[in-house]
This record gives structure tokens, C-alpha cells and sequence, in this order.
């Protein structure tokens, strides 16, 4: 099985991890994520931002893991955050009601006070 | 004419040449045809694999020579980059004759003081040594040397030693391949013997030349040998096999071409006991004639395999009958259709769910929802929603109280976020029409389908179930005229393999607006079949779909 579909690139600007998702994050490419949300520098920095502005597709699973990620950021103190993703990632969030409970934000790099 | 005494000599190689296949043996033979006629001593030198050289065959004429000779190559074994000849003819190929030796040039290609103090001794006067070449890699060399007061060697008997080390590379060589393959053949056979799997070798006949101890005790046989010695057709008469379809197979016919892997249901004759068998079967061509001769048969027990895939179908049908409705209540001018694939045969007991369920005093709630993830899991989460949703309604809990009561319940499921969207419609049968409640967790908005076939989106989305607090629900209501119908979907519907292009909310309202004129089941099947054909990726979700169309007076 083809699980190449979601490539992730962690880049890190002052204290603030940002993670860009692009292609499909489902039950497939989960782990790649959890991953990476373990990583020393997603651990250690003082935000956290999933840029899902290039995301063609999120399934309930990858739902399920962003919400973890959000859970995981609140218990260490993290800010946490996620840009706008495609059409099916911003219906699914609408859709599910997860949307209101998200920061959502326009650029990774935007001030989160 | 009176043969000559190199002819003679290579008459000789020839016969001895013909009758060994053991290269240990060949090369002494050939180092004995020349002693004592035409050398005191004659050695035989090979290049091992690693380029090291090492002594194969002495003979000499006198006694303890030879032994002598062997002791010293293999305390001072020659150098492959040094002086002695035997290291050079093998680096360059090229015969060497040295027809008149002396100490000091004996002292010059010693391996040590021993080896040049054996020379001096033995009194080396003459000597040739040849490359033993055969298709075109040089195995070693071949030597032979004339002591004290002997004639020395000419060229004439340069030709003779290189025309007998030609005749004995080549058969050093077939009997160097020969061994190599009676290796091969020997680790194949110790796999084959060793191997769990059962392997038989049949001829057209159907008689057994090869079978290892799993075969004879596959088919119940003794031994062996005893499948070996039997007539024709042995194997057939100890075991039945039959395919998955009850069609009969014979053995021996398997191994007609090579096919696919099949699986059998094996029944051993004496002692009637079954077991499932993969067999893998192939054709083996006589190497002479090219044309199929045996077939090689490989039987492998799948037995627990397949008991466990049976058990696992088993419990996921137990299951999969606990998480859907058998049957449908009915509502009266109610029409109610539903169609359910689940994603994938080994995801039967899938994550959708739904259910139709009487209340009482005219109305009937209408469930359909998506478990997130797949397996084991994911069915027991959706056992948990259908039913904690189940016993809300038969408690006469409103529908915003039963999600609640489910977001609650999954809230204390063990860690691991587990989600659940809903969508509850409750319906109540007025005297002229129906109205509609739509209560909404995180689940696509259900289509309302006009008489003309305009569908539009009803009830507001709210929060999904398990995680997310605080849970944002509310209902909102709708009219259900006669003719008209409610479609309620899962994701799976709009989301089944999107790599290929989606069916969106907006392509299932087009499918509505096409399919007017079908009954409601036609509808269903139709935007099903739409679904899976797009649904072509590996990791599809469930699709289910539930339909309810109040029906005109006509149709009562």
C-alpha cells in the first residue's frame, strides 16, 4: 500500500514548531504524524501550528489524531493551532463541529497572543 | 604401426580420463600416467578460490617422495606472486620448459630453506609445468619433473605435457562441476527432506519419484519409500481433495501447467480425517528434450489458517448482525430502504451504523452513524453507540439528551479518542403529513428530496461525539409532504475513494435530481453504485444509506 500520499515537513521559527501537511492524512498516515508530534522539537517549543493549507483530504482518523495533537499541546502548555486546509478538510471540520474549537488561522506565521 | 610412446600416453588419459567423475581422483590418476615413463615426480597444482595455490596430486617414483612433497606444500605452500614456476605459469598461462635445472636456480623458486633443501636433494634436473586451462579460466597447473642423470626435457616433450594437461583441465573441470552440482543437489535435498511442507515429484504416470517424510505423512503413509515403491496413481488413492466447491481434484492433474495456488479441502481415505491445503504445482521438463516430464507438487497445511479465517468470519457476521437491525420496523404510508457496504471483507464488522426505532404515539426515530476507525475497535464502539442510542430511546430520552448520553459513554471508553458521529431524525405521522426533527453530531447533513427530485441539506451541524467539549447540538425541523423522501448518509457516501474524485453533497444532489422517477430502493442503488465506483482506493470507508419516502394516496 501507497502511504507516501501525506509528506510532512517540521520547520521551526523562533519558538514556534510548525508542521506542513500536504497530500492525504488518514488511517494510513496517521502514524507519520504521531511521529513527528513526538519529535524533541514539537515537545519543546513554546506553539504548535499544523499548516494544512496544502491537505487534499483528511478522514475521521486524521480528525481524531488533530484532536489528540490538540489535547497533547494543551497538557504541556502549548499553544496550538491549524491554517486552513482544502475544501474537504474545511467541510470535514465544519462538518464534525471541530472547526469551532479550533484556532484557526490565515498564515502559520501569524501572531497567536 | 607401432604407436608411438605419446600416443600411447594420451590413449591412456583418455580412458582414465573418462572414467572418474570425483576430481580428487582424476587429478591422481593423471599425475600416475606419467611416472615413471616420462617424469620422476609430477605435481598438480590448483588455484583456490581465494587465489591461494594449493598441492591436489603427487606422484613419484620412488618411494616417500611424494609424501615428502605434500608435507612441505603444506607447511611452505607456493606464494601465488612468487618465483616458483608453478606460481608463474598460473598468473600468466603460458607453459614453461626448464630443461636444464641447477641448485642456485632451485634455491631461487624455494619456498623456504626445507623446500629448496628437498630439491637440492631429490636432484631436480629437468622439469615442464603447463596451466591447466579449460573454458578459458586457469584451474591450476600441472608439473613434471626428471631427477639426477635423466635426459632432459624437450620441446617435443613440452607439446606431449600440454596436450595431456589440456585433456586433464577439461576433465578436472567436469568433474570440478560435476561434485559442485552433486552439492547443490544434496543441500536441495536436505531442504527438500527438512521441509515442513509436503513435496512430491510425480512422473505422467502419476507414480511418486521424490516425496519427503511431510508427504508420506500427509497421505498417511508409513514411509517414504513406501509412497516411492507404490504403483501409479498413489497419492490419489490415499487422498481426496476437493476444491472449495465440492468439485473433485485429482492429484496428478494438478501439475498439468503452472497455475494459481489452490486451495483444497484434503481428506486422507484411511483414516478420514480433513485438512485444508494450499498446493502450489509445477511442471518440470526433461533437461534432454525439453518436454514436460514430472511435476513437482508443494502441499502446505493451512488448516489453523483457515479454521481461524472461518471463526473470524464467523464472530464478524455475530457482529456485524449485533450493530446492524435484522429488520426494519414498519412505519405506516412509510416506504424505509437501506443499503450497507462495508469497507473491504476483512472490515466486516465495520464502523457505520444504523437503525429504525419505534417510540410510540406516532413517531419513530430514524439513527444512522460513522464510528471512526476500522476492526475490532471500531465494531465495538459501534456496538456501544448503537445501543447506548438504542436504550435512550426506549427510555423516551429526547434526541439531543441521547447524544448526550453517548458523547458521555464514549467520553469513558479507555483512552485512545474514540469518535462517533450521528445524525438522529425523529419522524411523527400526523394525520396529512410528517414532520421532521434532525439532530445533528458531526454528521453530514441528511438531503430532504422533493417530488421533482431538488434536494436540499436539512438540520445544523453540531459538535462530533467522544472528544471535542463543550458538545454543541440542537434540532431543527422539517416537513416530509407525501412524495417527498429523506436521504441519510454516512461519509463513506461522499468520501470513498477521493484519489479518484469525490462524490460531494453537491454531485449527491445531482444524483437525486436524476433519479426522480426511480422508487426509492432504485434511488439507493443507484447512489450506492456511484459511491463504489469512485470508491476504488484500498482504505475505503462504509457506506451506509438510509432512505424513507411518505407515500402519496395513490401509492397506499
Amino acid at each position: 500500500m501507497d502511504d507516501a500520499r501525506l509528506t510532512i515537513e517540521l520547520r521551526q521559527e523562533s519558538d514556534r514548531a510548525i508542521l506542513a501537511l500536504e497530500g492525504e492524512f488518514d488511517l494510513g498516515s496517521v502514524p507519520l504524524l504521531e511521529r513527528e508530534l513526538e519529535s524533541e522539537q514539537v515537545r519543546g517549543a513554546a506553539a504548535v501550528v499544523l499548516d494544512l493549507s496544502r491537505l487534499e483530504f483528511m478522514d475521521s482518523t486524521g480528525l481524531r489524531t488533530l484532536l489528540s495533537a490538540q489535547a497533547s499541546a494543551a497538557e504541556r502548555r502549548q499553544a496550538f493551532a491549524v491554517t486552513e486546509g482544502g475544501e474537504q478538510v474545511e467541510r470535514l471540520l465544519r462538518v464534525t463541529g471541530v472547526a469551532e474549537h479550533l484556532r484557526i488561522i490565515v498564515s502559520p506565521d501569524e501572531a497567536l497572543a | 604401426m607401432a604407436r608411438s610412446p605419446a600416443t600411447a600416453l594420451l590413449v591412456e588419459a583418455g580412458a582414465v580420463l573418462a572414467t572418474s567423475l570425483d576430481p580428487r581422483t582424476t587429478m591422481s590418476q593423471v599425475a600416475k600416467l606419467t611416472v615413471p615413463e616420462l617424469a620422476d615426480l609430477c605435481t598438480i597444482d590448483l588455484l583456490a578460490r581465494d587465489g591461494s595455490i594449493a598441492e591436489a596430486a603427487v606422484a613419484a617414483s620412488r618411494p616417500g617422495v611424494a609424501e615428502e612433497l605434500e608435507a612441505l606444500r603444506a607447511s611452505n605452500p607456493l606464494r601465488p606472486d612468487g618465483e616458483h614456476p608453478v606460481a608463474r605459469v598460473i598468473r600468466g598461462g603460458e607453459p614453461e620448459l626448464r630443461a636444464q635445472l641447477d641448485d642456485a636456480t632451485l634455491r631461487l623458486f624455494a619456498e623456504g630453506d626445507a623446500h629448496a633443501a628437498f630439491m637440492v636433494a631429490q636432484r631436480y634436473r629437468s622439469a615442464t609445468i603447463v596451466p591447466l586451462l579449460a573454458r578459458g579460466r586457469t584451474l591450476g597447473a600441472l608439473s613434471t619433473l626428471r631427477f639426477a642423470d635423466a635426459k632432459p626435457y624437450t620441446q617435443d616433450d613440452l607439446a606431449l605435457v600440454c596436450e595431456l594437461g589440456r585433456r586433464a583441465a577439461l576433465a578436472i573441470d567436469n568433474a570440478l562441476i560435476f561434485s559442485e552440482l552433486q552439492r547443490i543437489e544434496q543441500r536441495l535435498e536436505a531442504v527438500l527432506v527438512n521441509l515442513a511442507e509436503a513435496v512430491t515429484l510425480t512422473d505422467e504416470s502419476g507414480g511418486v519419484v521424490f516425496a519427503n517424510g511431510a508427504a508420506a505423512e500427509l497421505v498417511g503413509a508409513s514411509s517414504v519409500s513406501e509412497l516411492i515403491e507404490a504403483p501409479p496413481g498413489e497419492i490419489a488413492r490415499r487422498l481426496l481433495l476437493r476444491e472449495e466447491s465440492g468439485a473433485e481434484v485429482v492429484p496428478e492433474s494438478l501439475a498439468g501447467a503452472r497455475g494459481e495456488p489452490l486451495v483444497v479441502r484434503a481428506t486422507v481415505r484411511a483414516e478420514g480425517e480433513e485438512r485444508w491445503l494450499l498446493i502450489r504445482s509445477c511442471p518440470l521438463a526433461d533437461p534432454e528434450t525439453g518436454r514436460p516430464r514430472w511435476s513437482l507438487t508443494v502441499y502446505e497445511d493451512i488448516t489453523e489458517v483457515k479454521r481461524a479465517q472461518l471463526a473470524q468470519a464467523q464472530i464478524a457476521h455475530t457482529l456485524q448482525q449485533a450493530l446492524l437491525p435484522s429488520e426494519l420496523p414498519e412505519i405506516p404510508s412509510v416506504e424505509i430502504a437501506v443499503r450497507y457496504t462495508a469497507a473491504g471483507e476483512l472490515n466486516e464488522a465495520g464502523g457505520d451504523f444504523y437503525d429504525v426505532i419505534e417510540q410510540g404515539d406516532g413517531r419513530w426515530l430514524l439513527v444512522i452513524g460513522d464510528v471512526c476507525g476500522k476492526g475490532p475497535r471500531a465494531a465495538g464502539v459501534t456496538a456501544l453507540a448503537r445501543h447506548t442510542l438504542r436504550a435512550g430511546a426506549l427510555a423516551g430520552l429526547e434526541p439531543l439528551a441521547m447524544l448526550r448520553l453517548l458523547h458521555e459513554a464514549l467520553r469513558r471508553q479507555p483512552p485512545g479518542a474514540d469518535l462517533c458521529t450521528a445524525c438522529l431524525v425523529t419522524l411523527v405521522r400526523d394525520a396529512d403529513r410528517t414532520r421532521l426533527s434532525v439532530a445533528l453530531a458531526g454528521h453530514p447533513q441528511p438531503l430532504l428530496i422533493g417530488t421533482d427530485g431538488w434536494a436540499r441539506p436539512i438540520g445544523r451541524h453540531g459538535t462530533l461525539l467522544g472528544v471535542v467539549e463543550p458538545l454543541r447540538v440542537e434540532e431543527r425541523s422539517a416537513t416530509l409532504s407525501e412524495g417527498e423522501s429523506l436521504l441519510l448518509y454516512t461519509d463513506g457516501v461522499a468520501e470513498a475513494g477521493r484519489s479518484h474524485g469525490t462524490l460531494s453533497e453537491q454531485g449527491l444532489i445531482e444524483l437525486c435530481a436524476a433519479g426522480r422517477e426511480l422508487s426509492l430502493s432504485a434511488l439507493l442503488a443507484s447512489v450506492e453504485e456511484a459511491a463504489l465506483l469512485r470508491a476504488t482506493g484500498p482504505r475505503r470507508d462504509d457506506i451506509a444509506l438510509m432512505g424513507v419516502r411518505l407515500l402519496t394516496g395513490a401509492d397506499r
